[in-house]
């Protein structure tokens, strides 16, 4: 009994210890010493300003970038699937000599391939070549309209990633890496600009050609991010956004009023706990309500003039990469930040008709032809173009190669997935005119010259937004991370 | 043999250093607690003994770590004298533990504090040594968010053509990637750079430029070596040439290494030029404009007009009145306090009429105007002639006169005006072939031949 009497009141005494002025005197100065100079510190800085701190509870509020930005938004167009180099940009003659014979050993050695087994046969080009425009870059025939904006463009020839299958690879173009939980190069772009707009989102997804890109939604997450700067999708058919019309018996008024009283409560949760996914439900419940009026106006096309809607070879009502990028051109020039395009049905293997090099590749090409030149066109009729930027790229390339599916020639021709080197276009805002960077070898199989990587894509478009990509970072995990992870180089040589 | 292991002894300097640091601070505190401890002379005259040999060893091995490590000795000066002063003080401590008369007189309290001291300057300019001079001011200056502004130099090729390339270009990247380890005081091989009479000397093994076959040349074949191997230059640990400086100084040496050649002469290429110097001049004017307060900032913000510097730093603004689409001439009004600021100003969408250009002329610094999809047609636009910056005005989709068109012809620095209108059924075709294509934009593209 003595014994537990003692212990409690040494209990007791310690606890009294630690309430004690003697202790706050003795242990916590340091602590007061902090907070104090942690105080003096701030009190130091002499910037500041409303310009410079935006201290806006809003997410998504417009701001700048630490350096002046050549564009204010980018189009994204990404053919899901992989096109083909070979039959569209990177003219190989030389490759048509070699048409049926079998791979010379020492293409093979040490690849692997997506299907490619033993000895394939190689495949010349399946297109007719020629030089466009005053720059005499060449294009080929499956694509006739873009010879007339040939000479708005950048040619990178040899881009090369590390990944050979879809889904790795679209992450990896579109995060920075070929695995998931990055943020994507829209969100990274929002999170540092935020949306001009605030009656629409800044990052906006439309997709076409019947298919979700392999990559998933991931695509155009936010990662880390908080969840404010994921991208939207947009229906491609059918109303764009589900719900947008008030149900029956509800005002708008009334919904304003519902709107508050939830954002209320949601503030004085945001002051206790300061996590930021409050904010994005605070932010994301007043653009809903702004979106019903702003959405149904930018996603109609119907009232767009004919000539326009002709030169672009819109369908209304339908899904299509033509009504897409009709709507990205009406995003922009409304201030959304970031545009995404997923084409889908790029994956030209020759194993069906839909696949195959000769077939649903040229009705892919058809597809796309008009509308991109269209899009090209009408920026720049609307002084769009000095300010966007407009990339056009699958996740990989293609073989010279034709497919042989484990060892057997596929029905139709087509190529296997290639990363070593294939071709990408920027044009729009910084971008030189009619330039090329980067060479591959007389097949177009490995990269002579000018070889970039896809971290130096990213870095590029994130200097062209006025960003530093090595300074650009966001603390996640204890350490902070880049949309270009630890490389990537700018790559000058395309820039204005 | 020999230098590798004084260099191996060297590069144990910043370990080695650790030693009497450790010892000092436990003596100091010891010292400071020796009225509690009761046993401290002891193990004091123990403590600063061994801090004393110690610190001989940390000199000796920092003597070697100076001379092949590529240090100039204005350097690693101050951080020498403050180390030796350190083992001094600590010794003399000792001495007077063990009771010698010499210090007799001085206080211990004084030996206390001056240990203290000079430890820390001692331990402080190593610091700047390993890390750079700066490796506390910057965190400091994160920390309380002042970011070192950049200074805005521009360098025009224009400007620099007549030049000599050699002092324009190549001196410089010799000063910053070379001239740390080969200059008068220290001179790595026996070569100086730091001139160009003492560059022409070259060192131990000769000239460094091989003016027969150029690409022989010392200097030449060391840049292009890959940077592991041992004769690389700049040395694996130092700061390295660009690929474009690379490019450059192979461009020197190959014409004959000649230090009076213009720039002009070498015919460089677009890229190395673009490199090097500024091609175009900056779109917004190159004036400071004063900072705009936030009083005025939030009043205008308040109205839900967007304001924003064109980039963090910068006093000019982009102003917008995309969030607020009721905007009227009367509006203008609120931006008057900040009317220099603005560089660019986009009202499209919004209800303003022609007389808003009676405002827009104060905009001194105005550069890009945007009145898309407005009901303007031109009437009085003549009043923004004066506006000297403006490059580019957007007016698509607006009912803009074609009698007005001719005004832009006044306008000094016109780059381009948008005037593309979805509505304009082929009316006035001539438009294309009379006005110069460079400047009027009137859209309509077809994509039929």
């Amino acid at each position: 009994m003595n014994k537990k009497i003692k212990l409690f009141n040494e209990f007791l005494l310690k606890n009294a210890s630690a309430n004690s002025r003697r202790h706050f005197l003795k242990n916590c100065t340091l602590g007061m010493g902090g907070i104090a100079l942690s105080n003096f510190l701030t009190a130091c800085n002499s910037e500041n300003n409303l310009l410079k701190n935006n201290s806006s509870l809003n997410p998504l509020a417009p701001s700048s970038p630490p350096n002046l930005g050549k564009v204010k938004s980018v189009i994204y167009l990404h053919m899901v699937g992989a096109p083909s180099q070979l039959e569209l940009f990177d003219n190989k003659p030389e490759l048509h000599k070699l048409h049926n014979k079998p791979c010379p050993e020492s293409l093979l050695k040490g690849k692997k391939f997506a299907f490619i087994e033993g000895v394939p046969k190689m495949l010349g080009p399946q297109a007719e070549f020629k030089k466009a425009g005053d720059s005499g870059n060449w294009v080929s025939n499956n694509l006739p309209y873009f010879q007339k904006i040939i000479d708005e463009v950048s040619f990178l020839k040899a881009v090369h990633t590390d990944q050979f299958n879809h889904g790795p690879a679209q992450l990896f173009m579109h995060t920075g890496s070929p695995r998931l939980g990055r943020p994507s190069i829209g969100s990274w772009a929002t999170y540092g600009l935020g949306s001009d707009n605030q009656d629409l989102p800044g990052f906006m997804v439309l997709t076409s050609g019947g298919g979700t890109p392999d990559g998933g939604k991931s695509l155009w997450g936010s990662g880390f991010l908080p969840s404010v700067y994921q991208g939207v999708q947009c229906r491609s058919k059918g109303d764009p956004v589900l719900y947008l019309n008030d149900p029956k018996g509800i005002s708008r008024d009334l919904k304003r009023d519902l709107i508050n009283s939830i954002n209320e409560i949601n503030s004085d949760e945001y002051k206790n706990y300061k996590d930021p996914e409050i904010l994005t439900r605070i932010s994301q419940y007043e653009m809903a309500y702004r979106m019903q009026i702003a959405v149904p106006e930018v996603m109609n096309i119907n009232d767009e003039p004919d000539h326009i809607k002709e030169m672009y070879g819109v369908t209304p009502g339908d899904e299509s990469f033509a009504n897409n990028c009709l709507l990205a051109r009406k995003m922009v020039s409304k201030g959304v930040r970031f545009v995404q395009l997923y084409d889908w049905g790029w994956d030209s293997h020759g194993d069906n008709e839909e696949n195959g090099l000769m077939h649903g590749f040229k009705r892919k090409c058809q597809q796309i032809d008009r509308p991109i030149a269209a899009l090209i066109l009408d920026l720049k009729q609307r002084g769009l173009l000095d300010e966007t930027l407009v990339v056009w790229g699958g996740e990989f390339g293609r073989t010279p190669m034709q497919e042989n599916r484990s060892g057997v020639q596929n029905a139709y021709t087509g190529r296997d997935h290639h990363g070593d080197a294939f071709t990408m276009w920027m044009a729009g805002g910084g971008i030189k005119k009619g330039a090329v960077h980067g060479e591959t070898d007389e097949f177009g199989y490995k990269p002579v010259s000018g070889r970039v990587s896809v971290h130096d894509i990213q870095a590029t478009i994130l200097h062209l937004l006025g960003f530093d990509h090595e300074k650009f970072t966001y603390d996640f995990q204890g350490r902070p991370f880049r949309l270009t992870d630890v490389e990537g180089e700018i790559i000058r040589e395309i820039l204005a | 043999m020999l230098d590798d292991f004084l260099i191996l002894i060297g590069r144990f300097h910043p370990l080695i250093v650790h030693l009497p640091i450790g010892f000092i601070v436990l003596g100091i505190l010891i010292e400071l607690n020796k009225k509690k401890l009761g046993w401290s002379n002891e193990a004091l005259k123990f403590i600063f003994f061994w801090a004393s040999i110690t610190g001989v060893f940390s000199i000796i091995s920092g003597f070697f770590q100076y001379q092949n490590g590529g240090y100039l000795w204005e350097t690693v000066q101050n951080h020498f004298i403050a180390g030796v002063l350190t083992i001094i003080l600590s010794f003399s401590f000792y001495l007077k533990l063990i009771e010698n008369s010499i210090f007799k007189p001085i206080p211990r309290k004084l030996f206390t504090i001056a240990n203290s001291f000079i430890l820390i300057v001692t331990g402080h300019l190593g610091g700047n040594i390993t890390h750079g001079e700066e490796h506390l001011v910057e965190p400091i200056n994160n920390l309380v968010g002042i970011n070192g502004e950049k200074t805005l130099t521009v360098k025009y090729y224009e400007d620099f053509e007549e030049k000599p390339l050699f002092s324009s270009l190549i001196r410089p990247i010799i000063d910053e990637k070379c001239v740390r380890c080969h200059n008068s005081k220290k001179s790595n091989g026996k070569l100086k750079m730091h001139n160009s009479v003492e560059l022409m000397k070259g060192g131990k093994n000769g000239s460094i430029i091989n003016y027969d076959t150029p690409e022989m040349s010392e200097m030449y074949i060391r840049i292009h070596l890959p940077k592991e191997e041992k004769k690389h230059m700049p040395p694996k640990s130092g700061k390295q040439l660009t690929r474009q400086e690379i490019s450059l100084i192979s461009k020197w040496i190959e014409n004959g290494s000649s230090f009076e050649k213009s720039i002009k002469d070498f015919k460089l290429e677009e890229n190395i030029i673009n490199y090097f110097f500024d091609t175009e001049k900056p779109f917004f004017p190159l004036i400071e404009a004063s900072v705009p307060d936030n009083e005025s900032i939030r009043k205008i913000r308040k109205n839900k007009i967007t304001i924003n510097p064109i980039y963090k730093n910068s006093n000019f603004l982009k102003v917008s009145s995309i969030n607020n689409l009721d905007f009227k001439n009367d509006d203008i009004s609120l931006l008057s306090d900040i009317n220099e600021n603005v560089v660019s100003l986009d009202l499209s969408d919004s209800k303003i009429t022609d007389s808003i250009f009676s405002q827009l002329k104060y905009f001194t610094n105005l550069t890009v105007l945007k009145l898309n999809n407005t009901t303007i047609t031109g009437k009085k636009i003549n009043q923004l002639v004066e506006l000297k910056n403006l490059k580019r005005i957007y007016l698509v989709n607006t009912n803009f006169k074609d009698e007005y068109i001719n005004i832009f012809t006044q306008f000094k620095n016109l780059q381009k005006v948008y005037l593309y209108n979805e509505k304009d059924n082929f009316q006035n075709l001539d438009r294309h072939t009379k006005f110069d294509n460079k400047i009027f934009e009137f859209g309509y593209y077809s994509l039929e031949d």
